[in-house]
């Protein structure tokens, strides 16, 4: 059962089996799983709740509409000084609702780091497979179809070809894509097989009374008592932004509001394991390069992200690097990405019909915290690592020659003074103008880290688990737990642990019980 | 305490009692739920304040404190300033206030007294309007004054003419930008306007342009060219520092603007397609994938 803010109208106490906070692609996978080992959940979610059914499709396509509507912050979320500005889906459903439906595994390299290095148990790509397995056929994940390749991706592909770098057709979880090109503005036609389409859809028609998801809820406080969290206090916004309490007293609680929220909330909480909660935070900044052809391109018709090179990502070289991408956005984002002001920027804008795009995802160091600024908020405090400028001054090159390759007259980055490179002979501009702070434009859509999972109790917040290292009923379970980035998309990589974690307490569940019995 | 003193007291305690609540419920969400060490009010307070109870009993607190004090005072049972060492006899001090009055009590005294104490409410709480309102004149002044920069920072960064003809004005941007700044959250609207004011101020006007001006009064009364606004923001650009900061507007003015159903057909940009699927859907063949692009591994063909 989903209940919206609106709806409510006093403020309200449950008692559930378990608390979890956040319905993104950890959360809602451990509803539905907890749900189906017949516990009783309640699910806190901070954003609103868009449906897509026969009474109603809240979709509009609309970027004034949906991107306030979805996204965290209205779209409003940068880590200091680097100025990277950090998209995160924030409704029912979480950042699934407003991806690419982009479905990469772990790589093996990186639970093989994670196994060795941070002593996590049974992480290895055996251990995980079957949780891979699950998720994948539950949300339909397959691979991108030749005919569902645009030109922008074309373009990618080609470039690749021509210089013999390896690369290749995505996986993604939809089914029968309409290939509108809106997937950031969330699926009007259902097809990407998002949490709203699968876990929280059957959530919906099987667990109705075992299940309720609090829409426009924001969980608080989280009540300590010993070493075992009592309850748990949310604050929902009803109609006329007037706001009413939820108290619950869960038996067990988990924490999955996504890498910066989880983190923010412990610590508002107080609870900062080994003073490491909000630090080692990853974010895979990408600048986007935009290369300019004769012949249009019409990049928005179509899938966004179809295509990838992997030839200097960890997939090939064993060595965290970077992949590139193929992306493209409607008019308001992708004008996030061209220079210039006034009638230039309008000119640049004309040609939106001859671009192609492509974003690079570096596999960075986890160089980020999360800190409380009081009065301000939330700081999110991330600079690149001097080796990860370089890796990123190269990345920004190989995409540029991939699309002189491909045929593009020019090439324009994102760097905030205009640079555009006509031949490999401009290259040189690329590191002149820099990376750092006030010289680039960078995104993020995968925060990861503040929460990190570890065998050792001294050196980490979770354990191999995702629970609370020091409280015997509280899990953190999303990206944050990721101790190191993992050069991908994170979506499936989510998805599979929190499984994992769900199968972990359903077995356990007697001794969670028992740690949880109040005294 | 004294009958001139406590209208004036009560309406100064009405008066900040008003602005602190005000100013309570506009940072609210800054001070009192990001940490344990700002969240010194309990939960759920945020109701309270909204409700205007806790005026209510604030008031009723400080009424009962002057009623009793001076009434006592009034009737002589205590001295002024008790229990500090006296200095005049309490019925002295609420007729005469220290001051060389020569009042009494008398029948016409007291029952101007009951008078004066039944108007102690009254005080109190013209000072919490005083307090309330003063601070509501400001915040709409703040934001007419925020929604002023913004339409010409939207002017000059979005000018008519050109390869896409149509201005900012043309298609309401600033319509737009407004409705964003309401679903944003507060700290960044906070943000921005403060950016817009700093932005617009005659220091860095002065800084950038030698003109001892506000970006807004930029131009004089040839306002349709906007030239000196161009050039001003042109400054900005050229310095990477700023750069950064106005690119925030440029952020702003864009949504505004390319948001627009208008502005789509000069970038051949279709807009929402709901309910129809794309035109360029192409279903594909029946078989999903052709022989020579199989490779049997996921996310790898070349």
């Amino acid at each position: 059962m989903i209940i919206e803010g609106k709806s409510i109208n006093k403020s309200k106490d449950e008692r559930p089996d378990v608390c979890i906070v956040g319905s993104g692609a950890a959360g809602a996978i451990l509803a539905w799983e907890l749900a189906e080992r017949n516990h009783t959940v309640v699910v806190l979610e901070r954003g609103g709740y868009y449906a897509r059914n026969e009474q109603r499709n809240d979709f509009t396509q609309k970027e004034d509409e949906m991107i306030p509507a979805l996204y965290k912050n209205a779209g409003l979320q940068f880590a200091v000084p680097a100025g990277i500005a950090i998209a995160q889906g924030s409704c029912v459903g979480g950042s699934t609702v407003v991806n690419d439906a982009v479905c990469f595994r772990t790589p093996d390299k990186v639970l093989e780091v994670w196994k060795d290095e941070y002593k996590i148990e049974h992480i290895s790509s055996s251990d995980m497979k079957k949780y891979f397995e699950k998720v994948e056929e539950r949300i339909s994940v397959s691979q991108v179809q030749p005919h569902e390749i645009n030109k922008n991706n074309q373009m990618l592909k080609e470039g690749c070809k021509a210089l013999n770098w390896e690369s290749g057709p995505n996986d993604r979880n939809c089914k029968k894509c309409r290939q509108c090109g809106l997937c950031h503005l969330g699926c009007y036609y259902g097809t990407k097989q998002s949490m709203l389409e699968t876990y929280i859809h059957d959530i919906e028609k099987d667990y109705e009374n075992a299940v309720t998801i609090y829409a426009n809820c924001q969980a608080e406080k989280i009540i300590v008592s010993g070493n075992r969290v009592s309850g748990v206090k949310g604050e929902i916004v009803g109609n006329n932004g007037q706001k009413f309490m939820l108290s619950i007293k869960p038996k067990v609680l988990i924490i999955s509001a996504g890498a910066i929220s989880s983190s923010e909330l412990l610590l508002r909480n107080g609870l900062n394991r080994n003073e490491l909660v909000g630090r080692d935070v990853s974010l895979h900044p990408s600048p986007a390069i935009i290369g300019h052809f004769k012949d249009e391109i019409n990049g928005h018709q179509g899938i966004p992200f179809a295509y990838h090179c992997r030839e200097f990502s960890i997939l090939k070289t064993n060595e965290p690097g970077y992949m590139i991408e193929s992306v493209f956005l409607p008019p308001y984002q992708f004008t996030l990405s061209l220079p210039a002001f006034q009638y230039e920027h309008k000119e640049m804008m004309h040609n939106y019909n001859h671009y192609a795009m492509a974003g690079i995802l570096l596999q960075d160091e986890p160089m980020g915290r999360i800190m409380l600024g009081g009065p301000i908020g939330t700081i999110i405090n991330y600079e690149l690592s001097k080796e990860d400028s370089k890796k990123m001054i190269q990345g920004m090159e190989k995409t540029a020659k991939i699309f002189f390759a491909a045929g593009a007259d020019h090439v324009i980055t994102s760097h905030r003074k205009k640079t555009i490179l006509y031949s490999e002979h401009d290259f040189p501009l690329i590191d002149e103008r820099g990376v750092g702070p006030w010289d680039i434009n960078l995104g993020s859509a995968h925060p990861q880290g503040g929460n990190k999972m570890g065998g050792e109790s001294s050196s980490s917040v979770v354990d191999s688990y995702c629970k609370f290292h020091g409280i015997e009923n509280l899990f953190v379970c999303d990206a944050s737990v990721f101790p190191t980035s993992i050069g991908v998309n994170p979506q499936l990589t989510v998805m599979a642990i929190a499984s994992r974690v769900a199968e972990h307490i359903g077995v356990n569940w007697d001794r969670e019980i028992k740690y949880a019995r109040s005294p | 305490m004294s009958f001139l003193l406590d209208p004036v007291i009560l309406l100064l305690i009405g008066l900040v009692v008003g602005k602190v609540n005000y100013l309570t419920m506009i940072f609210d969400d800054r001070f009192f739920t990001r940490g344990k060490r700002f969240k010194f009010l309990p939960s759920g307070h945020e109701l309270f304040l909204a409700s205007g109870w806790n005026l209510f009993v604030i008031g009723v607190i400080v009424t009962s404190i002057f009623w009793s004090y001076s009434s006592l005072l009034y009737i002589n049972l205590i001295y002024f300033p008790w229990p500090l060492p006296k200095l005049f006899d309490g019925s002295d001090w609420m007729l005469n206030s220290g001051l060389p009055l020569g009042l009494q009590r008398s029948l016409a005294a007291d029952i101007a007294a009951v008078i004066i104490f039944a108007s102690y409410p009254f005080w109190y709480w013209l000072g919490t309007r005083m307090g309330l309102a003063g601070m509501k004149i400001r915040e709409k002044q703040r934001l007419k004054e925020r929604d002023r920069i913004m339409t010409e920072v939207l002017r000059t960064a979005i000018p008519k003419g050109g390869i896409i003809p149509l201005g900012a004005d043309d298609v309401d941007a600033i319509g737009s930008v407004k409705d964003f700044l309401e679903k944003i959250p507060s700290i960044s609207s906070t943000a921005l306007t403060i950016l817009l004011f700093v932005f617009d101020s005659h220091f860095i006007v002065f800084a950038l342009t030698g003109k001892w001006k506000r970006f807004v009064d930029l131009d004089g009364d040839d306002k349709a060219s906007a030239r000196e606004k161009r050039k001003y923001m042109e400054a900005w650009e050229s310095n990477p520092h700023f750069l950064s900061i106005i690119q925030v507007l440029r952020l702003v003015a864009c949504f505004g603007y390319y948001t627009k159903k208008d502005v789509w057909k000069y970038i051949d940009y279709e807009g929402p397609l709901r309910p129809n699927e794309p035109p360029w859907y192409n279903a594909g063949p029946s078989c999903a994938i052709s022989p020579d692009e199989q490779t049997g591994e996921l996310g790898h063909d070349n």
